[in-house]
C-alpha cells in the first residue's frame, strides 16, 4: 500500500479533481513562462522549463513578475491546456484572477488551495498522485514510491 | 466570510447597471472574498492592459464581450504599451493577423472609454494619484510607483481584473489597501558612494532578487534622487522580485518622517556596497555577446527629461552602419520634443522613436537581424534574453550610446 498523506489549507476555488503532480520548488510566472498553445513551461530560468501543465496538479510556492500573468493564464484555458489545480504557499491575487476568468469565460473550473497546515513543496513530489478537494480545501496525496 | 456590499454595489451585481457591470462585479467578489477582503473600495483610477502579446485571443474576445455587453468605464482608465508601434509596424515588418489582433483590442478599449494612453507610466499622462487615495493599478513598475512615491494604494491588479475596476468603480479591499500592511519589513542601507543613473536601476535589481514580495525600507538613496531615478528602482526591484511598495527613508512619502517599520524589528537586513553593485552590473548581461545590433531603452517608458538627455549625447553623431537605436516613449512626449525639433534632429542621426509600444510585450523584427542588444534598463535586462532569445549587455546611457553612434 504507498503512502497516503492528507494536507489542510486554504480553499480558494471549488471544484473536487484528481490527477498527477507537478512540483517546482521555485516561483513561477506564467506571463512569457507558459506557452498558452503547448501547456508547456518555457521560462529557462526554472528547473521545471519543458514540462507540460496541461492536466498536472501544478504545486509551487508563489507567483512572481508581470501583473498580466492572469490573462495567460486564461488564453490557456481557451487553448484546453490548464492544470488541474494549482497548490500553492501563498496563491496571490494575479493567479486566482487567471482562474476566476477562466471559470467566467470558459466554464473551467479550476480548484485552488493554498495556506496549508505543512509545505506542500516539501511533502509533494513530481509524480505523485493527488485529490484536490478545492471546496474544503482538502489534499489527500499518494506518494508514488 | 461574505464580502459586505454596498447598495449600489450589490444593484451592480444584480445587473442593474447592465450586463458588464454585473460581470465584472461577479468576478471581483470571486476573487476577492477567498483571499479576505471583507469589503470593496472606490478607486479614484485605473491602469489596465490591452496589448495583444500579453491578452492572446482570450482577452482579445473577453474586452470584446465587455463592449457587446454595453461596458463602460466610470473612473479615469489608462493602458499599458500596445504591442505594435501604431503608425510603424507596416514598415518595420510587423505580422499582419498580430497587428490586427492589436488594433482590435485597440477599438475595444476606445468603445469601452478607455483613454488612448498606452504606457506604462501613466503617471506622466496625468494620471498621478494623491497620498493615500486608492487606485487599481496592473503593470508592475507603474504600482510600484503609485504606491512608492506618490504613496497612493493599490494591489498588484491583474490584467483582467484591472478593467473590471474600471467599469465599477471598485476593487476587493485587502493587502496594501490597509495601513498596517504597508509597514516596512526588510532594512537595506545603500553605501556605495554617488549613485548614478545606472546604479539605482542595479540597486532596484538587488534588491528584488532578495527580498521577493517583502516591503523594504532603503536607507541611503539622496533627497536629490530624480523621478526617473525612482521610476528605475521600483520597475528593476517588481521584475527580479515582486515587490509592490518600498520606503526610501527621507524620500517618499510614508518614510519622510516617521519610522517605516513602526518600531517592529525588520525580517531581514542587508546592505548594498559598490562591489555588489558592480557585479550584479556584470550579472545582468548574458554570457556570450557578439557585436552590439541595437541599443533599447525607455523601459518604463522614456521621459522629457531623459530623451532631451539622450539628445545631447547623439548630437553631433550618428547610428552607426548595420546598427539601431530604439527609444521607447509616450505619445506626449514624442509630440512635445517634436515641437521643440529634438526628435527630427534624432531621426535624422538615425534614431527611431517607439512611441506606445514596448519590447518586452511584443515580437523583436527584423527576420533575426538582431542578436546582440546593450540597454540601460534594468527591467530590460531581466526579460529581454529570455523573451526573445537574444545575447544583451547591461551599461549606462553614455555606453549605450557610444556603443551604437559615431561621430558625423
Amino acid at each position: 500500500m504507498s503512502e497516503k498523506i492528507i494536507l489542510r489549507g486554504r480553499a480558494l476555488s471549488p471544484g473536487v479533481v484528481e490527477g498527477e503532480a507537478l512540483v517546482s520548488k521555485e516561483s513561477l510566472v506564467w506571463s512569457h513562462g507558459v506557452n498558452p498553445p503547448t501547456g508547456k513551461i518555457v521560462d529557462v530560468r526554472v528547473a521545471v522549463c519543458g514540462e507540460c501543465v496541461k492536466d498536472k496538479v501544478l504545486v509551487y510556492p508563489l507567483g512572481k513578475g508581470s501583473t498580466a500573468s492572469a490573462t495567460w493564464i486564461l488564453e490557456n484555458t481557451r487553448c484546453g491546456n490548464t492544470p488541474k489545480a494549482f497548490l500553492n504557499r501563498e496563491t496571490e491575487l494575479i493567479i486566482l484572477s487567471g482562474v476566476v476568468l477562466s471559470t467566467e469565460l470558459y466554464g473551467v473550473t479550476i480548484p485552488v488551495v493554498d495556506h496549508f497546515d505543512r509545505d506542500p513543496i516539501e511533502v509533494i513530489e513530481t509524480g505523485d498522485w493527488v485529490k484536490v478537494d478545492g471546496d474544503q480545501g482538502i489534499v489527500e496525496v499518494t506518494k508514488n514510491r | 466570510m461574505a464580502l459586505r456590499l454596498t447598495s449600489y454595489e450589490q444593484e451592480m451585481l444584480d445587473g442593474k447597471h447592465g450586463e458588464a457591470k454585473q460581470l465584472a462585479m461577479k468576478i471581483m467578489i470571486k476573487v476577492g472574498e477567498p483571499l479576505g477582503a471583507e469589503e470593496m473600495t472606490e478607486v479614484v483610477s485605473v491602469q489596465a492592459m490591452a496589448h495583444f502579446g500579453s491578452l492572446h485571443i482570450a482577452g482579445r474576445d473577453y474586452l470584446g464581450k465587455l463592449v457587446c455587453m454595453g461596458g463602460e468605464c466610470c473612473v479615469p482608465c489608462t493602458q499599458d504599451p500596445a504591442s505594435i508601434p501604431f503608425d510603424t509596424w507596416e514598415e518595420m515588418g510587423y505580422d499582419k493577423e498580430y497587428a490586427e489582433n492589436q488594433m482590435k483590442l485597440c477599438e475595444s478599449v476606445m468603445k469601452l472609454g478607455e483613454y488612448h494612453a498606452w504606457s506604462c507610466t501613466p503617471y506622466v499622462q496625468g494620471s498621478i494619484p494623491r497620498l493615500g487615495q486608492n487606485v487599481a493599478w496592473a503593470e508592475s513598475s507603474a504600482v510600484s510607483y503609485a504606491n512608492s512615491v506618490f504613496g497612493a494604494r493599490t494591489n498588484r491588479t491583474p490584467a483582467g481584473l484591472a478593467i473590471c475596476a474600471a467599469l465599477t468603480g471598485r476593487i476587493p479591499k485587502f493587502g496594501l489597501y490597509f495601513n498596517e500592511n504597508r509597514k516596512a519589513q526588510v532594512k537595506v542601507t545603500v553605501e556605495a558612494g554617488e549613485l548614478s543613473d545606472l546604479d539605482y536601476n542595479t540597486i532596484g535589481i538587488v534588491i528584488g532578487k532578495k527580498v521577493g514580495n517583502y516591503i523594504p525600507a532603503i536607507y541611503g538613496i539622496p533627497a536629490s534622487a530624480t523621478n526617473d531615478n525612482l521610476k528605475y528602482l521600483g520597475a528593476c526591484a517588481a521584475s527580479s522580485g515582486s515587490v509592490a511598495l518600498w520606503h526610501a527613508v527621507g524620500v517618499t512619502p510614508e518614510a519622510l518622517y516617521e519610522d517605516p517599520f513602526t518600531g517592529r524589528e525588520p525580517l531581514m537586513e542587508f546592505t548594498i556596497t559598490r562591489e555588489i553593485l558592480t557585479d550584479t552590473e556584470k550579472s545582468m548581461c548574458t554570457k556570450n555577446p557578439g557585436e552590439i545590433d541595437l541599443y533599447v531603452t525607455g523601459c518604463p517608458h522614456s521621459s522629457i527629461a531623459e530623451i532631451t538627455r539622450l539628445s545631447k549625447l547623439v548630437k553631433g553623431r550618428r547610428v552607426k552602419e548595420g546598427k539601431d537605436m530604439w527609444i521607447f516613449t509616450t505619445a506626449e512626449a514624442n509630440n512635445m520634443l517634436k515641437r521643440s525639433g529634438i526628435i527630427q534632429e534624432m531621426e535624422n542621426a538615425g534614431v527611431r522613436m517607439m512611441v506606445q509600444t514596448c519590447l518586452v510585450i511584443s515580437p523583436l523584427v527584423g527576420d533575426g537581424k538582431y542578436k546582440t542588444l546593450i540597454t540601460d534598463s534594468g527591467k530590460n535586462a531581466s526579460y529581454l534574453p529570455s523573451e526573445h532569445g537574444i545575447e544583451l549587455v547591461y551599461a549606462s546611457m553614455e555606453a549605450c550610446v557610444n556603443e551604437v553612434t559615431e561621430v558625423m
